[in-house]
């Protein structure tokens, strides 16, 4: 593992190789520099590909942000290197690269849109069975306690 | 705001200080689109367009009408114009975002081909203008008079920088083609793109990095070098108003 400028670094794996686990407790994210990552977590019927990530994007942001386990496992596809950002280095990248926060906000953004829209989604339609708990509901305890 | 966009022809203008009294941009401009019409690209313009700190409002209010047309002009005939925000239009930005909507960013990553790029201004990674914006800001305002008796100052300003900061270098025995706009195209490549293009400092270069390279599209102000991005990659190129060509750029600065 290599450090480059003093804040990030370096990571390279081989086509296939884990970069981290489901149920992992790690708190780095991660830029992809070169190469792509399969996104897998483990459902009831077994493994499910929940996405790629490319090259210029980031993953793993919610094991930093907010010290959880890993929600899902990462392998590289193909010569995979990475970035690798620990939570005392974030706020020295966002200083040097500024535009790097952004675009951190802009993805976060645009997921949870997208988790927005899926939660929506059953509500429009004429589907009687359909749940129609209000958004801001789900979580809540069965007991009506508060989360 | 739109940051993300995929183009397969693209140039890449930036530092036009249009409404400084001294910007020779106006006049070169209209060949220039032409030659982006029939080539079929699309247009980014990469930050100091207009130029609010340095303007008089007569000249301002003349050359926005003629932008203005030119957009018009280069959306009826199917090119994009793309506006990068740079440190003398950022007070502009809301008049801005009502002739571009989305248009107008912060920054372009742009997919060309197999190629990711960055476009953005570069004035973020400038140390003056990072330590103290408003300071900045003042001293370009406060600069502005000396325009009246020498146009091209801003290459003194230029030049001292650079004196500068080479004597930084000695005196901290630092590599002496290391500037603070190739570190951050540096840092900028590492994190996944190919090329990466600033303006801000008004010197055109092309310099070669560790997996990618970096590219300033220099100025329109007095001079009229461009970026031309196509599924090749890019390459930095010299507008002659006169005989309506672009040629490849010659000048110095490649490493």
């Amino acid at each position: 593992m290599a450090r480059r400028g003093g804040v990030d670094s370096v990571r390279e794996f081989v086509d296939g190789q884990i970069i981290v686990a489901e149920g992992d407790v790690s708190n780095e994210m991660f830029i992809v520099s070169s190469g792509r990552v399969r996104i897998v977590k483990v459902g009831p019927r077994g493994p499910v590909v929940l996405g790629h990530i490319e090259r210029g994007e980031f993953f793993g942001e919610m094991a930093l942000l907010e010290s959880l386990p890993r929600h899902a496992a990462a392998y590289a596809v193909g010569a995979t290197r990475l970035l690798v950002i620990e939570p005392g280095s974030l706020l020295v990248r966002i200083r040097r690269d500024p535009t790097f926060a952004l675009e951190m906000l802009h993805r976060l953004s645009g997921r949870l849109r997208e988790a927005n829209m899926r939660l929506l989604a059953p509500q429009q339609t004429s589907d009687p069975d359909a749940d129609d708990t209000p958004i801001w509901e789900i979580g809540r305890p069965v007991d009506g306690s508060p989360p | 705001m739109k940051i993300d966009v995929d183009e397969e022809r693209l140039v890449v203008i930036s530092d036009l200080h249009l409404g400084n009294p001294y910007s020779l941009a106006s006049g070169k401009l209209s060949s220039f689109i032409d030659y982006v019409i029939e080539n079929g690209f699309s247009l980014c313009v990469n930050g100091d367009g207009l130029d609010i700190l340095q303007s008089r409002f007569r000249a301002l209010a003349s050359q926005t009408i003629d932008v203005l047309a030119m957009i018009r002009r280069l959306a009826e005939h199917g090119s994009r114009v793309y506006y990068v925000v740079g440190n003398h239009d950022v007070a502009l930005e809301q008049v801005l975002t009502t002739w571009l909507g989305d248009h107008l960013s912060p920054f372009l990553n742009v997919r060309c081909g197999d190629h990711r790029i960055r476009v953005e201004h570069g004035h973020v990674y400038d140390p003056f203008y990072a330590a103290s914006p408003r300071l900045y800001e003042l001293a370009g305002t406060v600069a502005a008079p000396l325009l009246l008796g020498y146009p091209d100052v801003y290459k003194l300003w230029t030049a001292t920088t650079r004196a500068r900061r080479r004597a930084q270098k000695v005196a901290r025995h630092l590599d002496e083609g290391e500037t603070p706009e190739r570190t951050a195209a540096q840092m900028l490549v590492d994190r996944g793109f190919d090329i990466v293009v600033f303006g801000h400092t008004h010197q055109p270069e092309r310099v070669d990095l560790v997996g990618g390279s970096y590219l300033n599209s220099g100025n329109w102000l007095r001079d009229s070098t461009f970026v031309e991005i196509t599924h090749g990659g890019a390459v930095l190129r010299d507008w002659d108003a006169a005989s309506a060509t672009a040629t490849a750029w010659t000048g110095h600065g490649h490493r």
